[in-house]
């Protein structure tokens, strides 16, 4: 079993009132483990709107979403937050660290939540924080560190307890270039030494690049894909 | 565990806010402690005073008296009541006593007046008349011609101490009789009712002016050495008397029922009040939180997406609730216990407030009001204020738990 995530005739329509807004059509898109994948296009092409749907944040109006072969249309709120906890990591744009816990504590949170053994959690993050180069940093609050620092933390939350996909809403969007390529050489280098499946989205060209198989995305649907 | 942690780190985020309210909270509180322990001695002092001028604590007397006051319901074997009350621990004293009305006389008139015929050595050590004589003495025999008599009455007959009058008085027989007295002593309560109206005289010769036997009393008084026991040990007296005939026992609730009813209404007032508080800290605390929680919905649709349960939210904003309780009960509590050591050390000079005597059916209040707060009121409090925190977290850590985790990406 080494498809992750499979996608088919996946539709989402927003209502706003009377109006009806299509947000995504007849999306079919299969994710192989160990990928580093990334979605592209422009904005409002929908790139949010399939991360959300693909981590069981939000629901398809048409389609089946499958992760690691199983549907999320049969799952109940609490079987699709057990998921997450245990089968999904997720990095987002602005950080979004717990601004009074430290380092550790944020990079620990998932294991926390899945109430993992103190000692053994400490260990592992510990090691984690050194392998994304935040050594001697563990005690630091979120607000006494750099934009990139502190999503170094936030991908060591994503990975710590070794999920089967990392989902990444534009990872790199608030960070300058020169921090977004540190970011990717660590993703990707996660995604290597772990195996760990990244899919991410992004409108920047140099992050697109990076990506191994690139999904355009255009008004919903599926303009092209890139592999490399 | 890191619930809790996070939850304390969550409070302190905001200092000011968290402090605000934790101040608010033990601010109610303290006021709210003050003022029942203040309540509770002033009734307290109240229920003493008011026993030890009048029948005590516990009269026990001939079930037919109370409704008629009729001198011809008697005590006339008091040997066994006698016997029981020393065993008791709580009771510190006991005093036989006749009661009627009489007319005093000397040449400057007459006023009627109510006598109370006492055994002076059995009143020494409870009653309060002892405390209020300001010229002469207290009584000392039991068969003697003294009496002990108001100011205002002196007054009105023009009589000091060493004056004589004479006490005139219907006899059990229905006969007019009469008495000659010596005065010996002059009290003065403050109370215009007790002051104007009430006197003392020896027992025996309150039973030779009324033709009564030598062991006969109209009631016993019964002192306790705290008038708060008075509950469990009217029923135990009732329990140990049942069986003795014509032996009614009742709590100074029944024999001044005024001062009873007086209690109760300031008390319920004193109770709509502390609800009342109660309802303003309640509300600033809801405040608090809520706006705490719906500050931070983002932040807990993060945690949603991560994984963490609604259920888990939710403890997260009770815990955070139970933190701030637990903070402002137990600052409100140690001060609220010093402000009620120093009401109860140096009191409350109410003279500060107004000029005029405090007097409640008969019983003068001391101008100084100490504090005495119960431990069961004091208990009742802090448990209900603190309930009241956690129970006005509920709203909040539901909305919490109800966050959206879609509207995380969405936001950005
Ligand atoms: N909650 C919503 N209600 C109504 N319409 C929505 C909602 N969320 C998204 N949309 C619409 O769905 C479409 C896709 O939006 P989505 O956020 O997925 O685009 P995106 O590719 O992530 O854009 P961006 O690059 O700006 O983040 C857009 O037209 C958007 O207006
Ligand atoms: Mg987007």
């Amino acid at each position: 079993m080494n498809e992750i995530v499979k996608l088919s005739d996946v539709t989402k329509v927003y209502r706003q009132g009377k109006v009806q807004v299509p947000a995504l059509s007849g999306i079919n898109l299969s994710i192989q483990k160990g990928e580093f994948i990334a979605l592209a296009g422009p904005s409002g092409s929908g790139k949010t709107t399939m991360l959300n749907i693909i981590g069981g944040l939000d629901q398809p109006t048409e389609g089946s979403v499958c992760i690691e072969g199983n549907s999320l249309g049969t799952m109940s709120k609490r079987a699709l937050s057990r998921l997450r906890l245990h089968r999904i990591g997720f990095i987002f744009q602005s950080y979004n660290l717990i601004p009074v816990f430290t380092a550790l504590e944020n990079a620990e949170f998932v294991l926390l939540l899945q109430k993992q053994h103190a000692e053994k959690r400490r260990q592992k993050v510990t090691a984690l924080l050194e392998e994304v180069g935040l050594g001697g940093l563990e005690s630091r609050l979120p607000a006494e560190m750099s934009g990139g620092q502190q999503q170094r933390v936030a991908i060591a939350r994503s990975i710590a307890s070794e999920p089967a996909l990392v989902l990444a809403d534009e990872p790199t969007a608030n960070v300058d270039s020169r921090t977004a390529a540190d970011l990717l050489d660590l993703m990707e280098k996660l995604n290597r030494t772990k195996s760990i499946t990244f899919l991410f989205s992004t409108h920047d060209p140099a992050v697109m690049e990076r990506a191994h198989r690139l999904v355009h995305l255009k008004d919903g649907h599926i303009d092209r894909e890139t592999v490399r | 565990m890191w619930l809790i942690k996070l939850a304390w780190r969550n409070l302190w985020r905001n200092k000011r806010r968290t402090l605000i309210t934790i101040s608010s909270l033990c601010f109610g509180l303290i006021l709210a402690l003050v003022f029942i322990g203040l309540s509770d001695g002033t009734y307290g002092t109240m229920i003493d005073n008011a026993a030890r001028l009048g029948a005590g604590h516990i009269t026990i007397e001939h079930p037919g008296y109370r409704k008629s006051l009729a001198t011809r319901y008697t005590l006339n074997d008091t040997a066994p009541l006698v016997r029981h009350l020393n065993t008791m621990e709580s009771v510190e004293g006991w005093a036989p006593r006749i009661s009627g009305q009489a007319m005093l006389s000397t040449s400057y008139g007459s006023v009627g007046a109510a006598f109370t015929a006492v055994d002076p050595r059995q009143e020494q050590k409870s009653s309060l008349f002892i405390k209020k004589v300001v010229k002469g003495s207290y009584l000392t025999d039991s068969d003697g011609r003294g009496a002990l008599i108001g100011i205002k009455i002196a007054r009105r007959l023009k009589v000091s101490v060493g004056s004589k009058m004479v006490v005139t008085a219907n006899n059990l027989q229905g006969e007019f009789s009469g008495e000659l007295l010596r005065v010996v002593g002059i009290f003065e309560t403050g109370s215009a009712m007790i002051d104007g109206y009430v006197f003392q005289i020896p027992l025996d010769r309150a039973r030779k002016l009324l033709g009564m036997g030598d062991d006969e009393v109209s009631h016993l008084a019964v002192f306790l050495d705290n008038q708060r026991k008075t509950d469990r040990a009217e029923q135990k007296l009732r329990n140990a008397f049942a069986g003795i005939k014509n032996t009614a026992v009742l709590s100074w609730r029944e024999v001044m029922p005024d001062l009873a009813a007086y209690i109760e209404i300031d008390g319920a007032a004193n109770y709509i009040f502390q609800v009342i508080i109660f309802i303003i800290i309640g509300a600033g605390i809801l405040n608090t939180i809520l706006m705490s929680v719906m500050e931070r919905r983002y932040e807990f649709g993060v945690h949603l997406c991560l994984g963490m349960s609604p259920a888990s939210l939710l403890v997260l904003v009770i815990i955070e609730a139970v933190l701030l309780g637990l903070m402002g009960t137990a600052a409100g509590t140690l001060l609220g216990l010093a402000g009620n050591y120093y009401f109860t050390v140096k009191g409350l000079d109410m003279t500060l407030f107004t000029r005029e005597n405090i007097d409640v059916s008969g019983v003068v209040l001391d101008p100084i009001l100490y504090s005495d707060l119960y431990a069961e009121h004091l208990i009742v409090i802090v448990v209900s204020v603190f309930l009241l925190t956690v129970l006005v977290g509920i709203y909040p850590a539901l909305k919490a738990a109800r966050s959206v985790p879609i509207e995380v990406l969405r936001k950005q």
